[in-house]
């Protein structure tokens, strides 16, 4: 049997079953609070964000055309909700300077991450995304996270295909710089007790 | 530089898989269905694509087409001298007789689908805009 798509479940709230919306939710809530969470910068407003988003997308959907997949057109709700979001709390984060990476920086990070532990690598990458500007940490989340081909994440963040690249690519080298500059102390001291 | 990018490109891979996705909070479908259930169901309403009034129109338009035409005589031909049966017969050698009749119905008809055209390119820029 195969599974019912997100089309199917819009179809059904279009023929008035609200309750199949649920579905939706459930399979959508943890990327869109995390988009939220990646722009926004903390839960409390990630979850408000979030929640409107899916509010908003449930209002709009005798609107949307199916052109795209459902998960973009909703990605780009949160994205959009999101700026609106900052826009209103007037935040202004400072870019990061970006230095050239080479290719025994990059082996010599792997090799540190796989000293810490699970729980705490998943800490510090969360905290090292958090320096980097929230379009970026969206950009990053959606092309290396959900895996978007660079044409949906344009369509997403309503920017140019070339540009999508470009922000890209600084932004994983302002994460690299960032991590580590967090990570090596850490290993430095784990070296150092063993 | 080339192998550079792709060792970044793979180590930012496994960095945001291995940030993984954040969980929202456990009432968080609860309070989306509740706020959903205030708002209107956004049923998807039929509308078709010639209302009413355009059928009745199209239908007035024909009857009184069809009134002028069989009777009264327009004393012209919209065609003028051009002859769809001698123009076959000059060009191609067919020995066809088409009657006026079915000229002027092949006539209105591509008006029609020109109109029609027009009608559905409006349509489809209203849908994609």
């Amino acid at each position: 049997m195969t599974p019912n798509t997100d089309q199917h479940y819009i179809a059904q709230i279009r023929s008035g079953n609200a309750n199949a919306y649920a579905v939706l939710v459930s399979k959508y809530k943890d990327m869109t609070f995390t988009l939220a969470l990646r722009m926004v910068g903390n839960r409390e407003d990630a979850e408000e964000v979030a929640q409107d988003t899916f509010v908003k997308a449930y209002k709009a959907l005798d609107s949307f055309k199916g052109t795209s997949k459902f998960s973009t057109w909703l990605y780009r709700i949160v994205y959009n909700t999101s700026l609106d979001y900052i826009k209103k709390q007037k935040r202004v984060v400072l870019s990061e300077h970006i230095d050239e990476v080479n290719e025994a920086d990059i082996g010599s990070m792997q090799n540190a991450l796989t000293y810490i532990e699970e729980k705490e690598k998943k800490e510090m990458i969360e905290k090292a995304l958090l320096q980097v500007p929230e379009d970026e940490r969206v950009l990053l989340t959606l092309c290396y996270f959900e895996e978007l081909s660079l044409k949906e994440i344009s369509e997403i963040v309503n920017i140019s295909y070339d540009n999508v690249k470009i922000k890209l690519y600084r932004s994983r080298k302002k994460l690299f710089h960032i991590l580590k500059n967090v990570v090596e102390p850490i290993y430095l001291n784990h070296g150092s007790r063993k | 530089m080339e192998a550079e990018n792709k060792k970044l490109d793979q180590f930012t891979k496994e960095v945001m898989q291995d940030a993984g996705l954040q969980a929202s909070s456990t009432d968080f479908l609860a309070n989306v269905m509740a706020e959903v259930s205030k708002e209107k169901v956004p049923v998807k309403v039929y509308k078709p694509l010639i209302s009413k009034v355009g059928w009745l129109t199209i239908a007035a338009l024909f009857l009184i087409f069809a009134y002028v035409l069989t009777n009264f005589s327009l004393g012209f031909s919209i065609f003028g001298d051009w002859d769809l049966s001698s123009l076959l017969m000059e060009k191609y050698q067919l020995q066809v007789t088409i009657p006026s009749t079915y000229a002027y119905g092949c006539f209105f008809f591509l008006i029609f689908v020109v109109i029609q055209i027009k009608i559905f390119q409006k349509q489809l820029d209203k849908r994609l805009n």
